[in-house]
Parts: structure tokens; C-alpha cells; sequence
């Protein structure tokens, strides 16, 4: 059967903090019966772009030429 | 989780007239030809409890508009609703999914919308309980990766499987469609690739970022930048920044060498102040101007201005006393000053007149002194023959563009040139004017070069001030094209290039992030894959020895056989034995083999102990098998099914000898067996063949009845005596009647097997005839038929009575 444990261990046992986030809106789109299947892939990619766009944000803010 | 009763309204092959479905038993048996609405009724049974079905989901992979809207019934009927009566946890429940817009759906419990799961009805891959003929082999005839996932599905891994696909394409589809801020670096990054190539020290890194897509080495590529800094300037700069400072040093240098552009930029930022600066220059000239005709006005009086001062000083110096401090004599009596303050209080208009212009004059000075400051910002030099010379060489290709340049530098030169020596003659005469006016000759010529001087300040201010803006506008436009020549010098243009590269770190940071992003994605991808492989092992021990355990079940002491399932990096072998040699099964094992492999594969699905549903569903399993597998399903499978496992049985088949040969070995369990008598654009007539006692007590109150129920007495004797002698058949000649040629044959075609059947009398089946014929619906659509009455029914019901008593079948 489906069994949730198997998730939420790899969950756990997931470290580094992308990683863990990755997983952790997975989870939570697969288990909202509202959110299509077609959206799971979505909302992961929603989160790799935004890990980008903090280092983004982070250069930015930075003088381009020391 | 058990059916009691099925209603299918508007869905796949089932139109609008929608009769309940009576399922209350063990085993539940339908017999109907191929496109009569077996499969409608499994796949109604899938869509109920899955709001899908998997014929639907294959279909949409191969062309989701085909199959588009296809679980509604064709003929348009509404509402397109599922509903089954449950027994589920001892009590009873009313389950339905209706059809919404755009194939959705929603579920309901006992009238109320709710999903399944209030009734803890989960349904899940791990416990499909719907097998499919056409669905078989679709595990055993698919990608590795594919069977890998329906494995894992089966084994209730599929979070983790459908975590892996999700992690799978949104990497994917993270590195195919980067975002707009990689491609923007990458852009930057390899606009200066071509010159950096040249460069020893960045030759690898350019190859590198003309790749597509550009590869990033961090830290390294940044060293090798700084190394080319170092060779281009001759100094080793550790830092980014110490680099940068060295390279613009050195641009300068290289550009200089090029043409020295700083003689001639220009600064317009200064042009306001400037601007100011001689409005003030010829403000302060006019009133030099009106104190010069203020002093001269005022030299009425015979004394210069110089004895004034010599007197005024001499009674400051001698305040009393007599002594004379010019000639030390007792000349200063008292008269005598008297006298001198006299003439120094008649002069005090003049004096104070000449203390105002030489103020005035001292602030022209001031003035035309803080202008020249304040021009000098806007940093214009000349240009040398040379230079010009060499302006020249350098737009060889765009003569106007230099032409055109050398022409306005010549005008602003010009008029830069008039303001300074109308400024310098201005100077000029304010250094004399006081001077001059001591002497009375000189006082109309002092006064008329003041207001000369004044004017020639006043109508330069403008014509000036255009001269520097319009200069500035030229410069502007020049300017770059200036530059780029400049910068395509070789040396300039490799400085640029490290230079440029260098300033781009912020860019280099979000590709190695979007590289790092990529990196750790796909390590969670291998370690979600490694956690898979490792749960797969482990329940494979458990569950894959079930599959095998069903799969020799039906391949009872077979050489030739499915072996084992061998999980891999996202992949699953199927792996079989031909006497003791292991060989890939799916290229290897026959059809029914596979099918066999199919069948165990889906059953193990089905009999997951922790499974809410507590039915399983056939769909034609056995198609493809050679007698002795079908045999094995029918006599093994099914009782492992009914027995071991507790499941009501829905066996759906086209095959009238397997239902019959399921209804003979399990006559002791409570079975029902179905017919699709016909399948019409309403739906297929699904009727139950019921016990022959039931069938004629219902003829002998229908013969009673009036003219409608009389003739569904005649319908029901028809259906009474293809029952009887497909009965009797079995129960005297051992088996069902001949299969396929009279599955569906009707009372008339049945009859002459009756005059075969061992014991039958010739007046028996003379009678028979009589009966058959009595009823046949050919017969009532002559002229003049009538429908009979209860004295013309009832030697039929005797008739048939007898015959089922003689022969011990009521």
C-alpha cells in the first residue's frame, strides 16, 4: 500500500536545505487533493527558480565592481 | 469493502435506462459476446472508486483529444452517474461519482458529497482490484522504467516513485528553459569570449563558455582571469579589485597611446556654474561701470584724490600738535587743520565714490578669476597638429565623422578664444581705470572704456556659454565612436575584455547557484532513487515471492517459467529460466506465459491485505491462455481468491464454457450468474440467469395477470427453456453445451441438442418443439397474433415442469 512513512523518512532524512525543500513541497502538493498532478512539477521548479533568485538578489545588491 | 448493487447511468457503453445490478454473492459470473459492455461495466466499476480508468489513461498518453470526454455515454443522456450499494465494516453504504464539467467528477456518500475516504475507502494504486484483460501485459510490454514504477505503485512506493518523475522533469525542465537571469549571465559571460580566447591564461575558459550551455568553473575561471589581468598589466593582482584597479591604469595608458581623448573631453556637468560664473563676471563689469561715472562725477573739487588721502592720513598721524609729519615743522596749527579737515569734509563724496570703485573693481577681478575657475573644469584643451593627425588615421574609414568633428571642435575653439581675450582686455582696463581717472584729462576715456568694456563682457556672455554647451553636445556624440575605435586597438580591446569579464562576478555567481541547483537536485534524485531500490529489495523479498507463488499457480510444472524481478537504477528486469538458464522474460516467455505474468502481477495488487476493497474484478483474463492455464485460473486461482483471500469474485467473460465451468465448481458458493442478452443504444441487457424453480413460479403468476403479464409469461417460458436445456445438458452430458457456436443461441437453434441429450423421449421432444415454437417472438409480430390467454399458457408451464422434474432439475 501507499504508505506515507516512506515520504516523510526521506523527508527527514534529507539535510542539505534545497533538498529539503524540494521534498517538502512535494509532499504537500501530492497529499492536497486539490492540486493536479500536472501542478507538482510546477510548484518544484517554482522552488529551484526561487533558490536562484536569492543568490540573484544577493549579487545584485552587490556593486558590480569592487 | 463488498458490492451489493450496481446502477451504471450514461457512462461508457451504458446509456440512459439504467437497471440496478444485483452483486450480493461470492461469485458473480457475466457471460456476454465482445461489444456487448463488459468492459463498460469493469471499467464503471474502476471509474466509481478512481474517478479514472487505466484503458483512459493509456489512451490519453497516445492522443489525449481522441479520447477526450469519452466516459460519458455517446448518446448524450445526463447525469453521467456511477452508483454502487456497499457493505462495507458490517453496514451499509450508498456510494456514487457523477461526471462534472470537463471530466471532473465528484464522489458521494449516501446522497452527500464526501470522498471515499470518509468510508476509508483509499483508493490507491497498491490495491487496484479492477484486472483487465487489455491491461495484462501493459506491465510486462513496457520501458523498464516504466514496470519499475508500476512495481513501485504496486508496492505502495509510488510517493516516492512519483517524487523521483516530479524531481526528474522539473530538472529537466529547469535546465531546458533556464530562467531569464541564466540566460542573461550566460549572455554577458560569453559576449567577450572571442578575445579572451586569444588570451593564453582564458583560452580553456572561453572554449569552455562557448559551449552550449556555457560551463562554469568556479573558482578557477576567476583565477584565470586574474592571471590574464596580471600578464596585461605587468602586475599581479590578488584581489578582483586590485586587478580591476591595475587594468584601468593600464587601458590608460594603452588608450592614450591609441589618441589621448582627455584634451579634448568635455565636461558638461560644469556648464551651469560656468554659466553663472560669467553672468556674475558681467554683472560685476557694470558696476565697475557706474562707479567710474560716480568717481568722475564727483571730481568737481581741485584736489586729487592722492592729497586727499595724504591729508587725511597726516591728521590721523597728528591728531594734535603743531608738528607737520611731512615737513616736521610747527606748520600744523590749529588753522591749519582746521583748514585740512575743512577740504576733507568738502571731498568726502569723492573719497567715498573712489573707496566704491575700487571695490567694484576688486569684485570684477574676483569674478573673472573665479569664471576662469570654474571654465577650467569643463577640461577642453587644444588639439595639435598631431593630434589631429592622428584623430585622422584612427577614422580613416569614417572621414565625415572626424571631418565633421574637427569643424565644430574649430568653432567652440573660436569663440572659447573670444570670451578669453574679451576677459583678459576687461582685466586690462580694470587694472588701469583707477589709475586713470586720477588724471582729469583722462576721465572721459576711462568713462568711455568702461562702458565699452561693459558691453563687450555683456555680448560675450551668451554667444560663450552656447559655444561651451553646443561643444558639449558634439563631444557627446563623438565621443563613443571615438572610443570604440580606441577599444578595438588590440591591447585596449584584451584589457576591456579581462576587464569586463572580471566586473561580471555577480553574473558568474548565479550560474554556479543555477549549477549547484542542478548538482543538488540531481544528487536528491540519486539518493531518492537509492532509497526506492531499497524499499523495492526489501518488499520484492515479500510481495515478489507472491507474484512468483501466482505466477506458478497458473504454470503448474513448467520448464519454462517466469523466475524473478531484478529492481536496477531505474529500471526493472523481468528475468525467466528456460531449464535452469536465465533468460529477459518479456523477450522471452509466449504470450500466455506473459499474460500469466500479468495476471499474478495484478493480483498481488489486489490481495494486499491492508485493501478496503474486498471484491476483485476479471475483465476476459484469460483470452490469450491455452486450455490447461485457463483451467489452472478457473480451478485454483479463483477458490485462492474466494477462499484464501476472502474476495467476492466479479468474473466478466465472453466465453460461455469458463462462466459455465466457474458456475459448475462453485455451485456451493453463493454465485450469480449474468447474461448481456442483447446490447441495444440504451445500453446492454444485462439479465440474471436465475434457478429455474424462481423462473417458472414467476411464469405461473405472470400467466395469471392480464394481457401485458400474460405476454411476459411467454417471454419468460422462451428464456425457461434455454435455460433448461443448457441445464440439462449439464447435468446429464457432463458438460455445458458447445462452445462458441451456442453461447448465444437462442431457444429455436438450442432445441435440436435436446433430441441428443441421453433419455430424452421422441414425445418429449416433439413437445419441446411445441413449446419453443409456442414462444418464439418470430411468431408474434404476425397478422392476427394474439396474445394467449392463461388456458393457452399453462399446458407450456406443465409441459416444462415435468420435463425439469423427470430429470431432477427442480
Amino acid at each position: 500500500m501507499t504508505d506515507p512513512a516512506h515520504l516523510n523518512e526521506v523527508h527527514s532524512n534529507t539535510t542539505k536545505p534545497l533538498s529539503k525543500k524540494l521534498v517538502e513541497t512535494f509532499r504537500n502538493a501530492v497529499r492536497d487533493p486539490s492540486v493536479a498532478k500536472t501542478d507538482y512539477l510546477q510548484r518544484v521548479k517554482n522552488e529551484m527558480e526561487a533558490a536562484l533568485q536569492e543568490e540573484f538578489s544577493d549579487a545584485a545588491s552587490e556593486p558590480n565592481n569592487p | 469493502m463488498r458490492l451489493v448493487n450496481l446502477t451504471i447511468r450514461n457512462f461508457r457503453g451504458f446509456g440512459a435506462g439504467a437497471e440496478e445490478i444485483s452483486l450480493d454473492g461470492d461469485l458473480l459470473l457475466f457471460f456476454g459476446p465482445n461489444g456487448f459492455g463488459k468492459t463498460s461495466l469493469a471499467e464503471a466499476i474502476e471509474w466509481l472508486f478512481y474517478g479514472m480508468t487505466k484503458r483512459r489513461q493509456l489512451g490519453d498518453s497516445y492522443s489525449r483529444s481522441e479520447y477526450a470526454n469519452s466516459f460519458a455515454n455517446i448518446h448524450g443522456g445526463t447525469p453521467t452517474e456511477v452508483t454502487a450499494d456497499v457493505l462495507i465494516r458490517g453496514r451499509r453504504a450508498l456510494i456514487s461519482r457523477r461526471l462534472g464539467q470537463n471530466e471532473t467528477s465528484e464522489t458521494f456518500v449516501d446522497g452527500v458529497a464526501a470522498p471515499f475516504s470518509t468510508l476509508g475507502i483509499t483508493p490507491i494504486e497498491a490495491f487496484y482490484p479492477v484486472v483487465a484483460q487489455h491491461g495484462l501485459q501493459t506491465f510486462v510490454h513496457s520501458k523498464p522504467k516504466d514496470r519499475r514504477d508500476a512495481i513501485c505503485a504496486a508496492f505502495g512506493l509510488d510517493e516516492l516513485t512519483a517524487l523521483k518523475n516530479t524531481l526528474d522533469s522539473a530538472r529537466s525542465s529547469f535546465q531546458r528553459t533556464p530562467p531569464r537571469a541564466v540566460t542573461e549571465a550566460r549572455r554577458e559571460l560569453a559576449a567577450n569570449v572571442r578575445i579572451l580566447g586569444e588570451l593564453n591564461e582564458t583560452h580553456e575558459l572561453a572554449r569552455r563558455w562557448q559551449a552550449t550551455p556555457l560551463q562554469l568553473r568556479l573558482p578557477e575561471d576567476t583565477q584565470a582571469l586574474l592571471d590574464a589581468a596580471s600578464t596585461l598589466t605587468g602586475v599581479e593582482g590578488a584581489t578582483t579589485a586590485n586587478a580591476l584597479n591595475n587594468l584601468r591604469e593600464k587601458r590608460l595608458q594603452a588608450s592614450r597611446s591609441v589618441f589621448d581623448a582627455s584634451e579634448i573631453a568635455s565636461n558638461g556637468g560644469v556648464l551651469a556654474n560656468s554659466g553663472a560664473a560669467l553672468e556674475a563676471v558681467a554683472s560685476s563689469i557694470m558696476e565697475v561701470e557706474r562707479a567710474i561715472a560716480a568717481a568722475s562725477a564727483a571730481m568737481a573739487s581741485a584736489y586729487k584724490i592722492a592729497f586727499l588721502d595724504l591729508w587725511k592720513k597726516g591728521l590721523e598721524l597728528s591728531p594734535t600738535g603743531d608738528e607737520c609729519p611731512m615737513c616736521e615743522r610747527d606748520t600744523l596749527t590749529a588753522d591749519k587743520r582746521a583748514e585740512i579737515a575743512k577740504r576733507l569734509a568738502d571731498n568726502v563724496d569723492r573719497i567715498q565714490k573712489n573707496e566704491a570703485l575700487e571695490a567694484a573693481v576688486n569684485t570684477a577681478k574676483a569674478e573673472i578669476a573665479a569664471y576662469h575657475s570654474q571654465i577650467s573644469e569643463f577640461g577642453v584643451g587644444d588639439l595639435r597638429i598631431e593630434d589631429i593627425q592622428q584623430l585622422r588615421q584612427l577614422f580613416f574609414a569614417s572621414e565625415e565623422d572626424v571631418e565633421g568633428f574637427l569643424s565644430d571642435f574649430e568653432a567652440f575653439r573660436a569663440a572659447r578664444q573670444f570670451a578669453q581675450d574679451t576677459l583678459a582686455a576687461a582685466k586690462t582696463f580694470l587694472d588701469d581705470c583707477t589709475a586713470q581717472l586720477e588724471a582729469p584729462e583722462k576721465v572721459t576715456s576711462v568713462v568711455d572704456g568702461a562702458v565699452r568694456t561693459k558691453d563687450s563682457v555683456a555680448n560675450m556672455v551668451a554667444p560663450a556659454m552656447e559655444a561651451y554647451r553646443r561643444y558639449d553636445e558634439v563631444w557627446k556624440r563623438f565621443e563613443p565612436k571615438l572610443a570604440a575605435l580606441i577599444s578595438s586597438d588590440e591591447i585596449v580591446a584584451r584589457i576591456d575584455a579581462v576587464g569586463k569579464t572580471l566586473r561580471l562576478e555577480p553574473a558568474m555567481r548565479v550560474l554556479r547557484r543555477y549549477d549547484d541547483v542542478l548538482e543538488e537536485t540531481q544528487e536528491l534524485i540519486r539518493s531518492v532513487e537509492a532509497e526506492m531500490q531499497n524499499r523495492q529489495a526489501a518488499l520484492l523479498a515479500t510481495r515478489g515471492a507472491e507474484v512468483k507463488a501466482l505466477y506458478d499457480r497458473l504454470n503448474v510444472g513448467a520448464d519454462v517459467v517466469f523466475d524473478s524481478m531484478e529492481p536496477g537504477t531505474d529500471s526493472m528486469k523481468l528475468n525467466a529460466t528456460s531449464f535452469g538458464a536465465r533468460m529477459p522474460a518479456a523477450a522471452n516467455l509466449s504470450e500466455c506465459q506473459l499474460n500469466c505474468l500479468g495476471l499474478a502481477m495484478w493480483l498481488m495488487r489486489a490481495t494486499t491485505p491492508s485493501s478496503p476493497f474486498g471484491f476483485v474484478l476479471l475483465d476476459d483474463p484469460v483470452q490469450s491462455m491455452d486450455d490447461d492455464h485457463t483451467e489452472a485460473f478457473i480451478a485454483d486461482i479463483i477458490p485462492h481468491l474466494l477462499d484464501d483471500h476472502g474476495k467476492q469474485v466479479i468474473v466478466l467473460s465472453h466465453v460461455k464454457r469458463i462462466t459455465e465451468r466457474l458456475r459448475e465448481l462453485n455451485a456451493a458458493r453463493g454465485h450469480k450468474v449474468f447474461h448481456y442478452d442483447s446490447y441495444t443504444r440504451g445500453g446492454p441487457a444485462i439479465t440474471e440467469q436465475i434457478a429455474l424453480q424462481k423462473l417458472l413460479t414467476e411464469i405461473k403468476g405472470a400467466a395469471r395477470g392480464n394481457e401485458e403479464n400474460r405476454a411476459y409469461a411467454v417471454d419468460r417460458i422462451r428464456v425457461l427453456t434455454e435455460h433448461f436445456i443448457r441445464e440439462l445438458h449439464l447435468h446429464i452430458m457432463g458438460v455445458p453445451v458447445p462452445s462458441p457456436q451456442y453461447d448465444r443461441a437462442t431457444a429455436s437453434a438450442l432445441y435440436p441438442l435436446f433430441q441428443g441429450i441421453t433419455g430424452t423421449t421422441p414425445a418429449e421432444v416433439t413437445g419441446l418443439r411445441d413449446t419453443v415454437q409456442f414462444c418464439d417472438p418470430a411468431h408474434h409480430t404476425q397478422v392476427g397474433y394474439a396474445v394467449p390467454t392463461l388456458s393457452n399458457i399453462q399446458p407450456h408451464i406443465n409441459r416444462m415442469e415435468g420435463l425439469m422434474r423427470k430429470y431432477g432439475l427442480i
